[in-house]
């Protein structure tokens, strides 16, 4: 378990992170989200113990990690959201040189390097320079070397920029076979959409403080949406809905979409049978009303209506 | 040890020699290098002289060497360039093996050309084998050294900068070496006449070598600490401050001997120079430590919560350095006769007033909200215009007198009672100014 405590960092003239303490759950693929210049790479390089915040703590099973950050280490695999490779070297090489960086003895090399090569499929590759691979195999070859030495903790920021729709996917693969074999995974992202592939938990970052730490994300937010799609979408056919559904469930959470309205609503079948007669009792122009499967988004989203 | 051995010890050596060494190039080398001196000896006067190839392998070796600052220079800087320096900082690797590792790992080619340099120069060389060894000493010494420091300044620009720190240590290390030079050329020339140092006659090769040897160990274990930063633990300054104790014997060593300041005792000279040589240092570190506002403020918020370990670690070295200046003070004081060297011990305070209203002044700049790499550049220009360029005016001009009041102190013209209220009115001026800005930049949004 890894535990955040009101940490602190500042740049100069801004609060990079305010106060923030979390705690990630051991097992788990947690995704790190907010906008542009919310704090996330900070504090990824907080929890690297690349960087010393200006107070708070962060602990790895109750162990200060900038007590005795070069045990931290052997814990934690990062990949920054640039990262190099030497790229003189063969995959081979790269993968030998960080197992024994990471202090495994000479004799678990060979394996620790053939599992991370079969974990990330690279072991037809393993005697072609990093310098000759594609951006996707780039990637795997860097997560690889974080993962060599089987840390407890990896921690991803941006992994998937500047990938293909296949390299992604792949990586999704990879993600939660390194779950499976118990690898504890923070993931920033931007693109939250292939964050539903594998996330449990979702942490909302804005302006340097946590706004909101969901647990098992997609779980707690299937059942409970709602689409309702108009005939004429327009703004006051939208509003007059809102102001419907608002009497009748006080839900927190309403998008207006291109074809109507999404939200949050109680999982009751006769107050959505109600609210469906009272939106048709004040010609409300509906096209059609369903259950919506909702996304890592849609959770993102609710968070910024959250006051 | 062999490499093998070495290899099997330290996987950053091990990557180096993957990258460095190839057969081509462990062939090619000696063949180069052996086709030179062949050439030179064929131009040499007949079959046996060979000093024309001693005094080329001499000069190739210090080539090799200054080739192989650049790669230790490039060890850490190509790191961050090439966005692989994180994932060293998070392996199990520990300071040591890092610092050793770049240092002889980077320059791994190099030193094996330097040696067949050597060796080269030890067969063949017609002076006597002691001499010939002790210069052989001296190039690997030196060139350890060099190649330390220009890892040393490298590693400094990243712990300051972070990953935007990629200023280029090896030509200003160079540029000292070239200003150095001559000294070396000097030292090297008279090599046979002894080093006069602390009341002793030294053998030159002795006191060379044996410099050399310590101001290594130094730069070796300067390096380890800056290693020790950038991966995250804790550091104090006890050893900048024993660096710097170091320095002052070292230093006073050479002046003990002759009159300095008109003070004659060796005691007072020692305190004299290790009071000029803390301050001078207070200055140097200040350029090369780069203290912002948010380590000011990093150090408040240690000092708020009673972090005793972190707020030693937050001291910067040129703090140390002008403390040290404040203690040694009082030493000199009581050793140099107060009433007997008036001018000498008034002089020192006011170079210590001046001191502080420099850094003061200096901090006021540095704390810029959007501080700019010219902000340096102006800060070098105040003090350059401060101590040499108006000081050299008012010489011209014959007008010492004002000089010693705002500018620089004079030993020969120290007025306490005139200096010292004024200067205290600027360091107030000053310190005022710097609250202001403080306030200006410990605002955050």
């Amino acid at each position: 378990m890894m535990q955040v405590r009101n940490v602190c960092f500042e740049y100069p003239q801004l609060r990079a992170l305010n106060q923030v303490s979390l705690d990630i759950r051991k097992g788990t693929i947690t995704a790190l989200v907010g906008p542009n210049g919310a704090g996330k790479s900070t504090l990824l390089r907080i929890l690297a113990v690349l960087t010393r915040p200006f107070s708070g703590s962060v602990k790895i099973n109750a162990c200060d990690v900038f007590l005795n950050p070069r045990e931290a280490h052997r814990n934690i695999g990062f990949l920054p959201d640039f990262f190099g490779l030497y790229d003189s070297l063969t995959v081979k090489q790269c993968l030998t040189y960080f197992a024994l960086a990471h202090g495994l003895p000479r004799l678990q090399v060979s394996a620790a390097v053939t599992r991370a090569s079969d974990l990330l499929q690279l072991t037809d590759r393993m005697m072609q320079e990093a310098g000759s691979l594609s951006r996707g195999l780039r990637q795997r070859l860097a997560i690889a070397q974080a993962i060599v030495h089987q840390p407890q903790f990896l921690l991803l920021d941006e992994p998937a920029s500047g990938l293909d729709p296949e390299a992604r996917h792949s990586l999704a693969d990879v993600f939660l076979r390194l779950k499976k074999e118990g690898v504890t995974l923070l993931v920033s992202s931007h693109i939250l959409s292939e964050l539903d592939a594998y996330c449990d938990d979702m942490i909302v970052l804005r302006q340097g403080k946590i706004v909101d730490h969901q647990h098992n994300t997609l779980q707690n937010h299937a059942q409970l949406w709602l689409a309702l799609e108009l005939l004429t979408p327009s703004a006051t056919a939208r509003q007059d809905a809102i102001n419907q559904i608002k009497l009748i469930a006080n839900t927190g959470a309403i998008h207006e979409t291109k074809t109507g309205v999404r939200f949050l609503f109680d999982d009751d079948a006769h107050k959505r049978q109600q609210l469906l007669r009272t939106l048709i009792a004040h010609e409300v122009p509906v096209l059609s009303f369903y259950e919506y499967q909702s996304s890592l988004q849609d959770a993102y989203l609710a968070t910024q209506e959250t006051p | 040890m062999t490499p093998s051995v070495l290899t099997a010890k330290n996987p950053e050596f091990m990557r180096h020699v993957w990258l460095e060494l190839s057969l081509h190039r462990m062939i090619g080398l000696p063949i180069i290098i052996g086709l030179l001196c062949l050439m030179v000896w064929y131009m040499d006067n007949g079959p046996n002289d060979f000093s024309g190839v001693s005094k080329m392998v001499m000069l190739i070796a210090p080539w090799f060497i200054v080739w192989g600052s650049h790669l230790a220079s490039e060890s850490l800087l190509g790191e961050v360039r090439g966005q692989t320096w994180h994932a060293q900082r998070m392996s199990a690797l520990s300071p040591w093996q890092l610092v050793w590792g770049k240092l002889l790992g980077s320059t791994l080619f190099t030193w094996y050309g330097v040696i067949w340099c050597l060796l080269i120069y030890l067969s063949v060389s017609s002076e006597a084998w002691p001499l010939r060894a002790a210069l052989a000493l001296f190039v690997v010494l030196a060139g350890l050294l060099l190649q330390a420091l220009t890892l040393l300044f490298s590693l400094r620009s990243i712990n300051r900068m972070g990953l935007s720190g990629r200023n280029q240590s090896f030509p200003y290390v160079i540029l000292v070496l070239l200003m150095l030079a001559p000294w070396f050329v000097g030292a090297l020339a008279n090599i046979n006449t002894p080093a006069l140092w602390n009341g002793m006659e030294i053998p030159k090769t002795i006191f060379i070598n044996a410099s050399a040897l310590l101001f290594l160990a130094w730069a070796l274990l300067g390096l380890y600490r800056l290693m020790r930063v950038e991966l995250q633990m804790r550091q104090g300054f006890i050893v900048w401050l024993v660096f710097e104790l170091f320095l002052m014997v070292y230093m006073a060593g050479f002046f003990v001997d002759v009159a300095f300041l008109n003070l004659h005792d060796p005691w007072s000279v020692t305190l004299a120079i290790a009071f000029l040589l803390a301050v001078t240092i207070a200055y140097l570190m200040f350029f090369l430590e780069d203290t912002t506002a948010l380590d000011i403020k990093r150090g408040l918020i240690a000092l708020r919560a009673a972090n005793g370990k972190e707020l030693v670690q937050l001291i910067p070295c040129w703090l140390v350095s002008l403390a040290l200046a404040l203690l040694v003070l009082p030493f000199f004081l009581i050793s140099s006769q107060l009433l007997e060297l008036a001018n000498s011990v008034f002089f020192l305070l006011s170079l210590l007033l001046f001191a502080v209203r420099d850094f003061i002044l200096l901090l006021w700049v540095r704390f810029r909200p959007h501080f700019k790499p010219s902000n340096r550049v102006a800060m070098v220009v105040y003090l350059t215009c401060s101590y040499s360029i108006l000081p050299a005016i008012f010489f011209a001009a014959n007008t010492q007198e004002w000089l010693a009041l705002f500018l620089l102190p004079l030993p020969e013209q120290a007025y306490p009672l005139i200096q010292w209220p004024i200067l205290l009115l600027e360091i107030g001026a000053a310190y005022w100014l710097l609250l202001r800005r403080w306030q200006q930049v410990s605002d955050v949004s």
